[in-house]
């Protein structure tokens, strides 16, 4: 038996495995931001979704049972099984209420900074996706639009809240606490450039458009005092696209004017 | 003990030539000591293994072989005789038994030690030990038997998993399960192993142990060695039990009319019920319903049986254990069904005298109908309501259409949740042995998982509850890859032996899935299969996920004169789901032991028969995360402009760490291991500390920063424990022999540091407590009628829940005045283990106790208030019954409404229980003898068959849980071996 034969033959073996980039990981199942959002089709699925976050406030329960339950607006019935719902108390964060296991105000919250986290990510770097300059233009007023109305909802139901333009890479341990006005200067700086890069018009049934704009920023304008650019911008809603005032309030809910150039506003608010 | 032996049979089969004139040799082979015939012995042509064969029942050869060739006799457990033949045609051989062999082996991870020479913690249990009780998972079977670890089961359902805690939790949110190595080769999925098919289990615990498993073995290692064939005579043993499993134990919910007089006091508190005649008011048509009682229409007897046959046999050369089972078991609710197909084969073969094969493979193939637990609805169905109308009809939706008749799962085609798991584990080694003290082995191992889960569920199940049908198809495979190469070289210079070992080891795993789902399809009995024609909801996924290790390691074993014994170990490990630059680490660890009573002056003690002082020290990682948490990756969001769909992607919830390293734990160990009276009473005690740092945790984040959580190395743990074994022979007589066997342990777990300097209260960690903290408001009772005044202080009312106002400010709030309530950790875990042969019946009894840890009782949440639903039997406060343990029903608050209801969970889970009992009768030897037979046992077996604990008709075993309650089990069983 030659010797040095198995031994150089066992030795192979063990070199055969000694192959370090084993450890590199693949994950094709996965996506990351660096992959999509970089590429013009990728960074449209980052605009999507950044539009997808506005179903926390009009598509779920959360928001009516946050703003509207709890007040006269609403009564139990017989039997009722969720009570608690029903006062305000429960619902706004008391000492008992931290305690219980509602979450509607922790996931409301939690939706709107997950939606302005991506809309900072597409605003910070729309330039690095290789759009072409017009689509650039648009999208960043979607953005823009996006990011001003949810710090709005932000603003408007807690009033100083944590504040940032900047997206967040890795892991965050603190949170700030911004003053109100900080936050409306933003919205307003958002709102004007969501004006003049938005089309009057959309193919896309849903995506923000300059009029839409112009609406939010009216209604911003007001909550501000501003009572003069609002009544102008308001004015000029009206006035200069097809749009027109539902004759009765009434009729905003019902579902046969859906899609209609007809609105009180851009959107329905809180009611604070 | 006896690989070891068939190790040593092969390596006496050395091969020379010889070519001379044959003659044909009889002879008898006996034991020398007894002068028994040996059954099954080997007499071989020295040189020449194709010229052999075995003895007879009596210990009878013949043999033809050259007239001057020498004549091997080899037999396990005795040392190998040679004789030459000398032209002798009658040779008879007297076989001493062989002391070294004899003396118990330990598998310590890549190599063996004598029992006395092990410098670790390591617990060894035999074959014979793991019959006593009949279990499904064979881990169950070690449950109590080995100080140092948590095993219990996680719920009484058909194939339910089992819990093993090795030295209690270290790490907080990577895995705390130990490693299972089978054969050698890592394998997770140990439930697929029937115990008739294991030799031996050994349990690693200290960091020296499991150094050589690297950071796999941060948590322990548990090697399990299957069994091998043995040259000789053919052994065929056929296993059987079949027995009835009963409810171990289901607290009761309210009756008819229990449930009527809480119903009252609920309208009673609010106003809206003062007497009988406002029944009619409060029950409506149900008033005059004789009423159902409902867990009982669901709870029945189940089944248990267990058939296995294993086959053993083999040549000088080549050696096989062959085996096939089937396990069967039908939980205590209809629908609920398990069956497992296992199939083994172990072939080991001698190529040459420098090249052995081998090839271990097993399938498992199981079978599993799922049933979605309907106790959760029986529990909480009205009992007015009734499952039939008049005519004997279910009605599909009681309680005015609110509640979907739980029975109408067990409807033709309306609900079936089929699991189908095939998994191929297989491994092959070659060694090679160039030198006499040298070897190298290469083992590759490959362990293949298919799985289908196919659900359908019909509108009205407990699963849809009205909703549309939903049918659900998803296929996964997985691919474990284990390659090691392992080089042994043994070398001796006078009194110093030295054993090196190296490996190197690569593991890989892949998995990847697809699934499918939709709703409403047309036709049920087409089940999942018909998932084509749903029209609704309809959504297709993949998914892929890998991951590697690579290791290298490095061990010396030092001996000197079997009396000073030194484990040097070195292990380095490179895992692929850490990040960059963070992949590799260096685990080094050391253990030493004395044997003192190899020392002159214990050498002829009197008392003292066998002492061993162990120390060892050692570091071990984790790297138990989920590939690709260094990661940040996008999730899919369902989105549409108008009615066209669009795709949009969004950042998951979890945010990736480009810095994640390895969790690491460091271990001290103490041990002494001692024998007294002759070792017929023999003992160990260990005491040791782990501490683990760079803790591998889930940290939830602000909400704020868009992410919830992250993966971080944050924090710090402490355990430290004390493990007491003891087993005595009592009475050790021809006919009758007594083993008692007691073990206990402690540990003693401690979070020493978090991500910051506060308390993580949102993840319930606390600094100085252990890893399962219970943490709410201190519940003190209820308010009673006379304390009016001091509840109003705290805007509450007679009957309201009373807790404590920990820091007396007047007021309670979620910030000052919740605290540790307890803890989910037991205090300690200890077992009692009887064992007594009397003439040819056996009797075994074990009882076990887990005492000291807090649970959260999840039968307190099945209270309504309201008595919209129906409640456990509780002690509900009245003006009339004031007690202090729930609290006042009230028809117009829920029990999410109740202030600090959480507080009443809280229990103590302590328990004692008979575990098992074994009572065995096997036919005598001159019976079986006659019968062709070496072994008939019978047996009837009870399991989990009486608990003590603190809580009415719980078995707390499990833990809180309210689903798939725990059973009993009582068999009947057979061993028969020929």
């Amino acid at each position: 038996m030659n010797r040095l034969n198995i031994i150089i033959a066992m030795a192979g073996l063990f070199l055969s495995v000694g192959c370090a980039d084993l450890l590199e990981e693949e994950n094709p199942a996965g996506l990351t931001a660096v992959t999509v959002y970089t590429n013009p089709a990728g960074f449209e699925t980052l605009v999507n979704a950044a539009y997808s976050y506005t179903r926390a406030w009009y598509g779920k329960e959360e928001a009516y049972n946050l703003t509207e339950m709890g007040t006269d607006l609403w009564l139990p019935g017989v039997d009722n099984r969720r009570l608690d719902l029903m006062s305000y108390n429960n619902l706004q964060g008391s000492e008992a209420g931290l305690a219980s296991t509602e979450t509607f105000i922790e996931r409301l919250w939690q939706r709107s900074y997950q939606a302005i986290n991506l809309c900072n990510t597409g605003i910070s770097g729309i330039n690095d996706a290789g759009l072409t300059d017009a689509v650039k233009t648009v999208r960043e007023g979607e953005l823009r639009f996006l990011r001003a109305y949810y710090y709005w909802l932000l603003t408007e139901q807690w009033g100083d809240v944590h504040f940032t333009t900047t997206p967040t890479t890795s892991a965050e341990t603190t949170a700030n606490r911004t003053p109100r006005a900080k936050i409306y200067e933003q919205i307003v700086e958002d709102l004007n450039i969501a004006i003049s890069n938005l089309p009057s018009t959309t193919t896309q049934y849903g995506r923000a458009t300059k009029p839409a704009a112009e609406a939010f920023m009216a209604r911003v304008q007001l909550t501000l005092g501003n009572n003069q650019q609002a009544s102008t911008l308001a004015q000029k809603v009206i006035s200069s696209y097809n749009y027109k005032l539902v004759p009765k309030f009434a009729d905003l809910w019902s579902m046969s004017n859906l899609k209609k150039a007809r609105s009180s506003g851009p959107a329905t608010t809180p009611s604070t | 003990m006896k690989i070891l032996a068939t190790a040593l049979l092969n390596l006496c089969a050395v091969m020379v030539l010889w070519g001379q004139g044959t003659i044909t040799v009889t002879g008898k082979v006996t034991d020398k000591a007894s002068g028994e015939p040996v059954i099954g012995c080997n007499v071989l042509l020295k040189g020449d293994a194709s010229l052999g064969t075995i003895t007879d029942i009596d210990g009878n050869y013949s043999l033809s072989v050259p007239a001057d060739g020498v004549l091997a006799f080899s037999y396990i457990g005795y040392v190998t005789l040679e004789e030459p033949v000398g032209g002798r045609k009658k040779i008879d051989a007297a076989l001493e038994t062989d002391q070294v062999a004899l003396e118990e082996v330990v598998i310590i991870g890549y190599g063996t030690v004598k029992k006395s020479n092990v410098t670790g913690a390591i617990v060894s249990v035999k074959a014979e030990d793991l019959k006593t009780v009949p279990t499904t998972n064979v881990i169950e079977s070690l449950q109590g038997k080995l100080p140092g670890v948590d095993i219990t089961r996680s719920s009484g359902g058909a194939g339910a998993g089992i819990n093993v805690l090795v030295r209690g939790n270290r790490s907080l949110t990577a895995s705390n399960a130990p490693l299972f190595i089978v054969d050698g080769i890592q394998y997770s999925n140990i439930q697929d192993l029937n115990p008739n098919d294991i030799e031996s289990m050994e349990v690693l615990k200290d960091a020296a142990s499991t150094a050589i498993y690297g950071s796999r073995g941060a948590n322990g290692v548990i090697i399990i060695t299957t069994k091998k064939g043995r040259t000789g005579k053919t052994n065929v043993s056929f296993n059987a039990y079949t027995g009835v499993s009963t409810l171990a134990g289901y607290p009761r919910v309210m009756g008819p009319e229990e449930y009527k007089a809480f119903r009252r006091e609920a309208n009673r508190t609010t106003g809206n019920w003062t007497s009988s005649a406002d029944d009619a008011k409060i029950f409506g048509n149900l008033l005059n319903s004789t009423g159902t009682y409902w867990p009982d229409i669901f709870l029945q007897d189940g089944k248990q049986s267990d058939y296995q046959l294993g086959i053993t046999s083999g040549t000088a050369k080549t050696n096989f254990y062959v085996s096939m089972s089937y396990f069967n078991e039908e939980g205590l609710l209809e629908k609920d069904v398990l069956n497992r197909y296992n199939f083994r084969a172990n072939i080991d073969h001698k190529i040459s005298d420098k090249f052995q094969f081998g090839t271990q493979n097993q399938i498992t193939f199981y079978d599993q109908d799922l049933r979605f637990d309907p106790l959760g609805t029986a529990n909480k169905l009205v009992p007015l309501e009734v499952p039939y109308d008049a005519d004997g009809n279910l009605i599909p939706l009681i309680n005015n259409g609110r509640n979907i008749n739980p029975l109408t799962d067990l409807l033709e085609n309306n609900y079936e949740n089929n699991l189908r798991t095939t998994r191929i584990f297989s491994s092959a080694y070659l060694s090679v042995n160039p030198l006499k003290n040298l070897s190298l082995k290469s083992n590759l191992g490959i362990n293949l998982t298919n799985t289908r889960e196919g659900l359908y569920a019909g509108s009205q199940t407990n699963f849809r509850n009205g909703a549309q049908p939903l049918a659900r198809y998803i296929a996964g495979n997985s691919i474990g890859l284990n390659l090691e190469n392992i080089l042994n070289y043994e070398f001796k210079l006078q009194n110093h032996s030295f054993v090196l070992t190296g490996v190197q080891s690569l593991l890989t795993n892949r998995f990847e899935s697809s699934s499918a789902e939709g709703a409403n399809q047309l036709i049920p009995n087409q089940l999942y299969y018909g998932l084509a024609n749903a029209n609704a909801q309809v959504s297709i996924g993949a998914a892929y996920k890998e991951s590697a290790l690579l290791s290298y390691t490095g061990r010396l074993l030092y001996n000197y004169n079997d009396k000073y014994l030194l484990t040097l170990t070195a292990r380095t490990d490179g895992a692929s789901q850490l990040s960059e630059g963070n992949k590799w680490a260096f685990f080094p660890s050391a253990s030493a032991a004395w044997r003192v009573t190899q020392e002159n002056f214990l050498s002829n003690n009197p008392v003292i028969s066998d002492l061993k002082i162990r120390v060892s020290y050692g570091v071990a990682g984790n790297s138990a995360v989920e590939p690709y948490s260094t990661q940040s990756v996008l999730n899919r969001v369902p989105f549409a402009w108008d009615e066209a769909a669009a795709i949009g992607y969004t950042y998951s919830t979890r945010i990736g760490n480009p810095d994640l390293r390895w969790e690491t734990s460091t271990t001290a160990n103490a041990g002494v291991d001692f024998g007294v009276f002759d070792n017929r009473i023999v003992g160990t005690l260990d005491v040791f500390q782990t501490k683990t740092s760079d803790l591998l945790l889930q940290r939830l984040l602000p909400l704020s920063s868009g992410a919830l959580n992250t993966i971080e190395n944050v924090g710090e743990t402490e355990n430290k424990g004390i493990e007491i074994g003891v087993n005595a022979i009592a009475v050790d007589k021809a006919n009758f022999r007594w083993n008692i066997g007691v073990n206990w342990f402690r540990v003693r777990e401690k979070i020493l540091k978090l991500a910051t300097e506060s308390n993580d209260v949102a993840n319930g960690w606390f600094i100085g407590q252990t890893t399962e903290s219970f943490y709410d408001y201190e519940k003190l009772g209820i308010w009673q009628s006379n304390e009016a005044d001091a509840a109003k202080a705290f805007n509450q009312l007679p009957g309201d829940i009373k807790v404590k106002d920990q820091n007396g400010d007047g007021k309670i709030d979620a910030t000052n005045d919740r605290i540790i309530i307890g803890s989910g950790r037991p205090s300690w875990i200890g077992n009692f283990n009887s064992d007594l042969k009397f003439f040819n019946f056996d009797l075994n009894l074990q009882v076990y106790a887990r005492w000291g840890q807090m649970i959260r009782y999840g039968f307190t949440g099945v209270y309504d208030p309201q008595a919209n639903e129906n409640s456990l039997v509780h002690d509900y406060w009245t003006p009339e019954n004031p007690t202090n343990a729930f609290p006042r029903p009230n028809a117009n608050r829920s029990q999410s409404a109740t202030l600090y209801y959480s507080s009443l969970f809280y229990q103590d889970g302590s328990f004692v229980k008979l575990r098992g009992v074994t009572l065995g009768y096997s036919l005598p030897n001159s019976l079986i003898s006659k019968m062709h037979l070496s072994k008939f046992r019978v047996y009837v077996s009870g399991r989990n068959l009486w608990t003590y604990s603190k809580i009415d008709d719980y078995d707390p075993e499990r833990g809180g849980g309210t689903s798939s309650p725990m059973n009993r089990l009582i068999v009947g069983g057979v061993n028969v071996e020929f």
